[in-house]
Parts: structure tokens; C-alpha cells; sequence
């Protein structure tokens, strides 16, 4: 009974934190850069230095689009209050203490994967 | 002396707190109406109240101008401010909130401005430029009330984001949603209380909420 228990979470939990198909390349190709909201996460996906990568796109400041503006010269300006985040780290260039969450991505042909969740 | 007047009156779907809140949030002038406010300064600010300093461009007239304004929480339906431009006039203004079914509101401003005698034909033309403004700076603002609202019902907690994002966890189950508190004077990290804060650029390629807003 334990182990049926067990292995039934296991199952669960990798449901949980299996990889969630998020974009097309194709969708992201015109501006580099697009943001949408994917089960309850706001996502910033966007092209940098030949790679796809994935932000959060909640400014942990007050909540506001940190891809709402074109990225420019690897920064991302949140819309709302300025704060800016670099797009290589996530990291704000303003209050060393905000961070952006990066997700875990993988692109499988023309389909960008994200794993939302990853603890369980 | 005489007087200009006009008003205008929308509705949100969010609660009128989370309204107020932007009312109350000066730094996010220069951000999310970086196209009309270069500058805001704090001079002084208590609990319900503020004295605000902006420099910013007038719609239609594309006039650059600046004023004082003293900002008061009057009720949890009522705020009222007067603001003293260049020209030194003094405009009084009142907004208020109304609680609608739904978690939503309505909202009503008035702009009253006193000038000298034999000004009243510039009536028709102030209620054109009041009424621009409110639209103008409603519709860049509305996005951000639901925003914050969405964001508030995730569980968002100022300076720290949304837990279940950040310790890349599932999002909990049935979580109740916190009533918004609306918080005077509003917390900050910017140095809007010191040299005040400036717009970043006013021109910018934008992408966009993107899809949910």
C-alpha cells in the first residue's frame, strides 16, 4: 500500500513538473521578445546571444511587466517603476536584492519547453 | 474670480484600494506615463496625505509645465488635491470611489480651476484638455491596476514577488485571496523623498502586457 502510494506521487510529481510546450519559435522570431501568461506564470521570452531564454516577468518590486519595453543594450526596463534587470542574470541593476526567477528551457524544434515547476 | 469645471467618471475591475494605491504611488508617473512626466519629487508625505512635485507635458496643447500638489485620503471613498502650476493658478480636484459588485469600482474626478474674471470662454477648452488627460493617463493606468490586482490575488508580496514562482514550486491550492490594504504613505526604495526621480528615456520600442495582461 506504501509503495503503491509512493510510486503514485512519483507519477504525480513528475506530472507536476514536466515541461509545458509555452511558445513557437516562429511566434518569438519578429521582435526577439514576447511575454504571456502560461498557468498562473507571467512569462518573458525572448533571444539573447543566440539563445532562448525564459524570465519572470514580474517585476518583484511591485508587480509590474519587466518585458513590457523592447530589451536594450542586455537590460530589461520594467514599465511601471524603471527598475532594470539584466538579461543574462535576471538580475536588478537597481536593487541588487530583486532577482528574476530563469526557468529551465529547452527548444525541441520549432516549440519552446519551459518547466514551471521544478519543487514539489 | 471664476470658475472652470468638468468631470468624468469610468469604472475598473478591480477593487477601488487598488485604485487608490495608484493614485498614492508617485514613482510609477515617470514609468508608466514615462510619454507625459519627466520628473516626480515627494516633498512630504504622512499618513493619507502627500505634497508631490512633478514636472510634466499637457495633451493637446503640448504645453511643459510643472506644479505642487498636496494630496489628501479624505475617506476610503474620497480623495481630494489641489495643485499650484506656474501660472499660479490653483486647481482643486476630487476623486471618488465607489464599491461595485464583482471586486470592481467606479471612479469619478472633477477638476475645478479659479482664474480671473473674464476667463470663463476658456471653459470649453479646459473641460477638452481635462477630459484628455483623464482618458489619457486612465488608459495607461487601468492595465496596471489589473495587473496588480491579478499579481495581489497570486499572493504577490512587495519587494519579494510571488512565493510559488520564486521557490519554483506549484501554485497552492484554494489559496485565499488577502483583502488589499491600502497603505499610506506607500513603501519605497526609490530616492523619489530625496532628489525625486526622473523618467529614463521618453521614447521606447514597446512590446507590450503581452497576452493576460
Amino acid at each position: 500500500m506504501v509503495a503503491e502510494d509512493t510510486a503514485g506521487s512519483t507519477r504525480n510529481d513528475e506530472a507536476v513538473t514536466a515541461l509545458k510546450c509555452v511558445a513557437r519559435l516562429s511566434e518569438l522570431k519578429p521582435s526577439g521578445q514576447l511575454s504571456r501568461w502560461v498557468d498562473d506564470h507571467d512569462l518573458l521570452i525572448f533571444e539573447h546571444h543566440g539563445r532562448v531564454k525564459v524570465l519572470s516577468n514580474i517585476c518583484p518590486h511591485l508587480g509590474g511587466p519587466v518585458g513590457y519595453h523592447k530589451k536594450k543594450d542586455g537590460r530589461f526596463t520594467c514599465l511601471w517603476h524603471n527598475f532594470q534587470f539584466s538579461a543574462d542574470t535576471g538580475q536588478c541593476v537597481n536593487h541588487p536584492k530583486l532577482c528574476l526567477r530563469e526557468y529551465k528551457t529547452e527548444v525541441r524544434g520549432d516549440e519552446i519547453w519551459v518547466q514551471l515547476v521544478e519543487n514539489t | 474670480m471664476t470658475f472652470l469645471y468638468s468631470e468624468s467618471e469610468r469604472e475598473m475591475d478591480c477593487p477601488k484600494e487598488v485604485v487608490i494605491w495608484n493614485y498614492f504611488d508617485h514613482e510609477h508617473v515617470v514609468g508608466t506615463h514615462y510619454k507625459n512626466y519627466s520628473k516626480v519629487r515627494v516633498l512630504a508625505e504622512e499618513d493619507g496625505w502627500c505634497l508631490v512635485d512633478r514636472a510634466y507635458k499637457l495633451p493637446l496643447i503640448n504645453f511643459a509645465t510643472s506644479s505642487v500638489g498636496f494630496m489628501h485620503l479624505v475617506s476610503p471613498n474620497h480623495i481630494k488635491s489641489f495643485q499650484m502650476g506656474k501660472l499660479g493658478l490653483l486647481m482643486d480636484q476630487d476623486i471618488f470611489f465607489e464599491d461595485l459588485p464583482n471586486d470592481r469600482c467606479r471612479v469619478k474626478g472633477t477638476y475645478r480651476l479659479e482664474v480671473p474674471n473674464g476667463l470663463g470662454f476658456l471653459q470649453p477648452l479646459w473641460a477638452r484638455i481635462t477630459k484628455r488627460w483623464f482618458d489619457l493617463t486612465w488608459d495607461e493606468d487601468a492595465p496596471m491596476r489589473l495587473r496588480r490586482w491579478k499579481v495581489w490575488k497570486l499572493g504577490f508580496r512587495d519587494f519579494r514577488g510571488v512565493p510559488y514562482i520564486n521557490e519554483k514550486k506549484a501554485k497552492p491550492p484554494n489559496a485565499e485571496v488577502r483583502p488589499y490594504p491600502v497603505e499610506l504613505p506607500t513603501p519605497k526604495i526609490t530616492p523619489i523623498k530625496g532628489e525625486g526621480v526622473s523618467r529614463l528615456f521618453e521614447q521606447s520600442e514597446e512590446v507590450g502586457y503581452g497576452e493576460g495582461g
